[in-house]
């Protein structure tokens, strides 16, 4: 079941109103059910998959718990990670380690003909199974006790507004919020239909219109000049950003109407001045966690400069992987990585340090340069994000920057007031502005208001409602 | 007993759906009073409206194109044609071949073939001059169940929404484009024959017109042959021999019949086929037949007639190679032989 759907909008309201009717303890369990229907309306028997997810991590964490010895602990932790990096090679990356290894076999010689194994990528597993993980991984560290009730540790990682495309919530974020009984204002209700808005505007209204041109441009590589290339790198940067952070504003908007607040997953990352910038405004809930169980755990950067930049770029490959399974997203993650050692070695060079929080540097002249340089990088990496090779990156990079004359005047216009529009609804958003007006404005106005912009959603909005990128993770 | 979340936020709680339902009021509210303000706006239908644009920009296009030295090679027909003929790859293929052709694509989308005798008559009028025009033709048109645009409760449901390229022609044209929206005069040079069209399907309730339309596929058993494409087809030959603009046909491709699909008559391709092929041998133009076996691969389609980018591509190269024998001289005729 996707956001945008005539099947959601029938099954939030009915969600809604069990939810409202029933006491904290019936809500739990109503909200864990909901959230299971929600999942096996795509296929019920990954249900199971990742029911086991639940099982296994529910009942490490508590032999954590109970355990006093450190090696009972350590190897508690060891089932629970080996389990839940099994589940993930086989549905996700089975197909890419026989490929990979075959076609290495072949590259030294020996012809093989490697039998891939026919499964379905389960939904959402990459997020469902690093929230589950990194709750273990936390309890094994002490930084909290694991949740007695196992129903609530179950909704927790089930539950279906982050389940199929996060934010990947940690268990301190959410878990209090679950286990406690909850409020809800009609601020957060307003709150929370103003981001289901903005949410289907950056989706519809955004990202599915972009997506037309951009597939345009990967299959008919050698019928666009350079410009027309350039364009559409950009406006694919444009879409992924309008299609997850759409996604996430509605789930941060669906979860506000129950009274559970979600984190933000993205701040304005178009206005970052360099790639570290970027990273930590852009998918928060990946790059945090990647932080915080990857890079610091490698060592982070406290074993010298040349394992700092080893460590970014580790954690950048990983971050490729979490991706996809192809070696398209492995590159789209060693740019990324080579992009952020290279950052860190220069702020070293030039005795700078990364600002704390999202790391944003003074603003000067020179700003608007370094941000434009930032998106460039950025999209340039996201080609390999979008490519389903490498021919056919090496195609589109070459004719990129082969200067073949000639301009769409399609893509061209296009992609301004896309960008335009992206921008200030960022704007809009992360300065509160749009909060403040709306705060101003009565009931109905507000009503009219939202009404407007949902109508046009509904008029200027794409032929069909285009799956969400970031399921397919 | 634990209190019910409700007894303790039940101001809350009628908050959230009075406002959700208002919103979704104020919003149908909205679209509707944009319907009835302006009747001819097919916000309904608007794949129509998205293929109409398309003829307009081709005029708009056309216009430009003499001081580019290029001549013209227009693509007509319904939804298999708008989302069938890559302009781009033909062009590509021009361009390799040295030919000097630019390629437009005026398909109306929405099943509204019909609307392609008057469009191309105003395309005319507004002093389109293409050498070439190609004609693609769909066994769908050449039924009485036609002029139904989108389908509803059906397995491949299309949510009819406004396409892209509508957005990109206000922003390329701005007030020019808004204008014949505004304007039921101008706008009927190109959108009378449609939207008469989604305005007599009976039985529309107001969502359904405003959203939806309503279905009724046609069967293998309900198909009735209806000439009224056949004759507008005959027309548009007549409008271009007398202009001295080279015409030709193809017959555009459908995905082998899938049983859990929405059926569609392919008993009946081979009777529509030789009709077209008879017109075209009468008129002694080319008549190129894509619907062949083994040409087009279930993957390469969208839909059961429509192709994806992928498939529009490969159809687009073969047309392309067809349009260069043409040009050098060769009318082909596929026959019936050739059809799958």
């Amino acid at each position: 079941m996707v956001f945008n759907s005539l099947a959601f909008a029938i099954f939030l309201p009915i969600v809604l109103i069990g939810y409202y009717l029933l006491p904290f303890k019936g809500q739990n369990r109503f909200l864990l059910v909901a959230s299971l229907f929600f999942y096996a309306w795509w296929d019920w028997r990954f249900l199971f998959l990742l029911a086991l997810t639940i099982v296994v991590d529910y009942y490490s964490s508590q032999a954590i718990k109970h355990a006093t010895e450190k090696k009972i602990k350590l190897r508690w932790l060891r089932l629970s990670l080996g389990s839940n990096l099994l589940v993930l090679s086989i549905f996700k990356y089975s197909n890419f380690f026989i490929s990979s290894f075959a076609a290495m076999l072949t590259q030294i010689g020996f012809h093989v003909h490697p039998v891939t194994l026919q499964l379905a990528l389960p939904i959402g597993i990459s997020f469902y199974t690093f929230m589950s993980m990194s709750y273990v991984i936390d309890v094994y560290w002490g930084k909290f006790d694991p949740a007695e009730n196992f129903w609530d540790f179950a909704l927790f990682v089930s539950y279906f507004p982050h389940l199929v495309a996060g934010p990947i919530l940690r268990a301190g974020q959410l878990l209090p919020q679950i286990m406690k009984p909850r409020t809800v204002s009609k601020e957060q209700i307003r709150d929370g239909l103003a981001l289901i808005l903005l949410g289907l505007i950056r989706k519809a209204l955004i990202a599915d219109l972009v997506a037309g041109m951009v597939d345009e441009a990967f299959t008919s590589v050698h019928a666009m000049t350079s410009a027309d290339l350039l364009f559409r790198m950009w406006l694919f940067t444009i879409q992924i950003y309008g299609d997850f952070a759409g996604y996430s504003d509605i789930a941060r908007g669906i979860s506000k109407l129950f009274g559970i607040e979600l984190h933000i997953n993205f701040a304005t990352p178009f206005l970052s001045q360099n790639i570290t910038e970027l990273w930590r405004r852009w998918h928060i809930s990946l790059s945090s966690w990647l932080r915080d169980y990857v890079y610091i755990p490698l060592g982070g950067s406290r074993k010298g400069p040349a394992r700092t930049y080893f460590n970014n770029f580790i954690t950048m490959i990983v971050s490729g992987l979490w991706h996809g399974a192809n070696w398209t997203f492995v590159g789209f993650g060693a740019v990324n990585g080579i992009g952020l050692a290279i950052h860190k070695a220069w702020l070293r060079f030039t005795k700078r340090t990364v600002p704390k929080g999202f790391g944003t540097p003074k603003w000067t002249w020179k700003s608007p340069f370094t941000i434009l340089m930032t998106i460039n990088l950025y999209s340039f990496s996201l080609l390999l994000f979008r490519t389903p090779n490498f021919a056919t990156f090496g195609a589109y990079v070459s004719r990129m920057f082969s200067f073949v004359p000639g301009i769409h005047k399609g893509a061209t216009l296009f992609v301004l007031p896309l960008i335009v529009l992206s921008f200030t609804l960022d704007i809009l958003q992360y300065t509160g502005f749009g909060q403040r007006v709306f705060e101003r404005m009565n009931f109905s106005t507000q009503t009219v208001a939202f009404g407007i912009l949902f109508a046009l959603v509904l008029i200027a909005g794409s032929d069909n409602s285009i799956p969400f990128i970031y399921f397919q993770f | 007993m634990q209190n019910r979340f409700i007894s303790k936020y039940f101001s809350e709680f009628r908050y959230t759906f009075v406002a959700g339902i208002c919103i979704v009021v104020v919003a149908y509210a909205v679209i509707a009073g944009i319907v009835l303000a302006v009747p001819h706006l097919p916000l309904a239908n608007k794949r129509t409206f998205y293929g109409l644009l398309r003829a307009q920009m081709a005029v708009d296009e056309g216009q430009k194109l003499p001081a580019l030295k290029r001549e013209m090679v227009l693509f007509l027909g319904s939804s298999v044609v708008e989302r069938g003929v890559s302009e781009l790859s033909m062009d590509s293929v021009f361009n390799h071949l040295n030919l000097s052709y630019e390629t437009m694509n005026a398909g109306t989308g929405g099943f509204c073939a019909d609307a392609n005798l008057p469009m191309f008559r105003a395309m005319l009028d507004d002093g389109l001059k293409p050498e070439y025009v190609v004609y693609g033709v769909s066994i769908q048109e050449l039924n009485g169940a036609s002029t139904v645009h989108a389908f509803f409760e059906t397995k491949d449901t299309a949510s009819v929404k406004l396409k892209p390229k509508t957005l990109w022609n206000i922003i390329r044209y701005g007030p020019t484009a808004l204008a014949p929206l505004m304007s039921g005069d101008h706008f009927h040079q190109y959108v009378f024959a449609a939207n008469n069209a989604f305005r007599d399907v009976p039985n529309l309730n107001l969502f359904n017109r405003l959203m939806f339309g309503e279905n009724s596929p046609p069967r293998d058993s309900a198909y009735v042959f209806n000439p009224i494409y056949l004759n507008d087809l005959k027309e548009i030959i007549t409008i271009c021999q007398s202009r001295g603009i080279h015409v030709a046909i193809y017959n555009a491709p459908l995905r082998k019949r899938a049983p859990d699909e929405v059926d569609i008559p392919y008993q009946h391709r081979g009777e529509s086929y030789e009709k077209v092929l008879k017109l075209a041998q009468d008129q002694g133009i080319p008549c190129w037949n894509f619907d062949r076996t083994g040409l087009f691969d279930t993957s390469e389609f969208q839909d059961n007639y429509h192709l994806t980018p992928i498939g529009a591509k490969k159809v687009s190269i073969m047309l392309a190679d067809s349009i260069f024998r043409w040009q050098s001289g060769a009318i082909s005729q596929d026959g019936m032989e050739t059809l799958e």
